[in-house]
């Protein structure tokens, strides 16, 4: 008696993992039977096969649960097998369209099947019926909260994985010439987005080879530390890699503020509008913008001196 | 005009308290400028209640001063666990968490008026307010 109330989940004497294993045959049948005909059933979301396949596995790990943790509870290790089974079922099932509701009451199913059985056996046993109807209905219930949690999380990573497939694009980094790339930043800038947004860069800075990079904030209303702290750590990592960057486009608001915050952005050069930084980038490359009247010119000019017209002369990157 | 309080616990937070700031410094007749310089002090003080707090409020209120000027009042709230040394915490530089640490000394030069309220396991309380 004194052993019993000290450790009354341990008992290993737990009646229900006897019917478990006596009777496992005929739970599983009654189980998949009535979520057959439970309205729940939907054939178009899963094969009757993989109905009856997922359910022996969880009828057979949840008995082998209960026998080795000695009826214990399902915080108990000997149920870890138990919870994998339920956490991979139950994301299954979300991919599948199964509502969390669901995918509850598909476990909670198995107590009612469970429950008229443990009544037939131990009828004239008052005590041990409660007890062992408490036990099932605990873990159970426990068993259902793993499927609804489970659940939420696949949902969640869903969304999150949409945002994250959003920021991307609104992220572009853009190769304007050869070895120049540009990343217009437009909108909001929250951490998370000024951080992505300064992986791209590096990233295509990497892949295309450039040696310079215009980061233009025409577009940015407001930029706070945090915004500033990422831009200079950019630009920073950016040298390292061998490119150099340019900003572009800070409004005489911005400015102002960023000198009154105590923010030295003067180690970055910058040029007021992004026509500018093109300019300065090709410069910064060996090319130059020339006008074909200019070049002409220039052409005029070293016929006249005897020279044959070159070739390829001031390389020009463009008309004006 | 009324007050404005938006809850702050997250980044999006931070976004629309932003915009708030700047709707009602555009409302009461700041100039694109100033504007900007509120919007700024709001994007530095609510971060460091999400970053440092977890949660906290801005409270927006469009003020009046005795001699009949207007102006914008923004509280951020917060029962975080405090700051230990506030003179610090307003040193250019001063971060404990490897920030630049010109949160609080910048935003304070980017207004006319400010006041911080802050003991450890007290929470901070800052007020500031711009002058139209
Ligand atoms: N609401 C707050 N609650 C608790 N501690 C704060 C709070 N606000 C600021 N602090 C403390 O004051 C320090 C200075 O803040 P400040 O905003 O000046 O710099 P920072 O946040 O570290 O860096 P950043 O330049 O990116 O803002 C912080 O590092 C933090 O320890
Ligand atoms: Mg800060």
């Amino acid at each position: 008696m004194a052993e019993q109330t000290a450790a009354p989940m341990q008992d290993s004497s737990r009646r229900v993992a006897e019917v478990f294993s006596t009777r496992r045959d005929e739970i599983l049948n009654l189980w998949i039977k009535d979520r057959l005909e439970s309205d729940d059933f939907r054939d178009e979301l899963i094969s009757k096969k993989e109905l009856r396949q997922q359910s022996r596995q969880l009828v057979e790990l949840l008995s082998q649960g209960i026998a080795d943790s000695g009826g214990g509870q399902f915080e108990d290790p000997a149920f870890d097998e138990l919870r994998r089974f339920l956490n991979d079922i139950s994301h299954l099932r979300a991919v599948k369209g199964y509502t969390p509701m669901e995918n509850a009451t598909y476990v909670s199913a198995l107590r009612n099947t469970v429950r008229p059985m443990l009544v037939e056996d131990f009828e004239g046993d008052a005590a041990t019926l409660a007890g062992e109807l408490g036990y099932l209905a605990s873990v159970i219930d426990k068993m259902a909260l793993v499927m609804v949690e489970n659940y939420i999380r696949s949902r969640e990573e869903t969304i999150r994985q949409q945002r994250a497939d959003m920021m991307e694009l609104s992220t572009p980094v853009i190769k304007v010439w050869d070895k120049i790339l540009t990343l217009p930043i437009i909108g909001t800038l929250d951490s998370r987005r000024a951080q992505l947004m300064m992986e791209a860069l590096l990233q295509r800075i990497v892949e295309t080879g450039s040696t310079v990079a215009i980061l233009d904030i025409t577009g940015v209303r407001t930029m706070d530390t945090l915004v500033a702290n990422h831009l200079i750590k950019t630009v920073t990592a950016a040298r390292l890699m061998g490119a150099r960057c340019i900003l572009t486009g800070v409004s005489p608001a911005i400015a102002q503020t960023m000198v009154q915050l105590g923010i030295d952005l003067t180690q970055i050069t910058t040029r007021a509008q992004m026509s500018d930084g093109v300019k300065l980038a090709l410069e910064m490359i060996g090319k130059t913008i020339v006008s074909t009247t200019a070049l002409a010119h220039l052409r005029d000019g070293l016929q006249r001196n005897g020279a044959k017209p070159a070739e390829q002369a001031p390389a020009a990157a463009g008309n004006k | 005009m009324e007050s404005t309080a938006i809850a702050l616990e997250n980044d999006q937070d931070i976004v629309v308290a932003r915009g708030e700031v700047r709707t009602l410094a555009a409302a009461i007749g700041f100039r694109s400028l100033d504007q900007t310089r509120l919007a700024t002090v709001a994007s530095e003080l609510a971060r460091n209640i999400v970053k440092y707090a977890s949660r906290g409020q801005m409270i927006a209120q469009p003020t009046r001063s005795p001699h009949g000027r207007e102006g914008l009042r923004l509280i951020f709230e917060d029962d975080g666990p405090g700051i230990a040394n506030v003179e610090a915490a307003m040193t250019d530089g001063f971060s404990t968490s490897k920030g630049m640490g010109k949160g609080l000394p910048g935003s304070r030069r980017l207004v006319d008026e400010f006041t911080i309220d802050s003991a450890p396991g007290r929470g901070t309380r800052i007020t500031v307010v711009r002058w139209l």
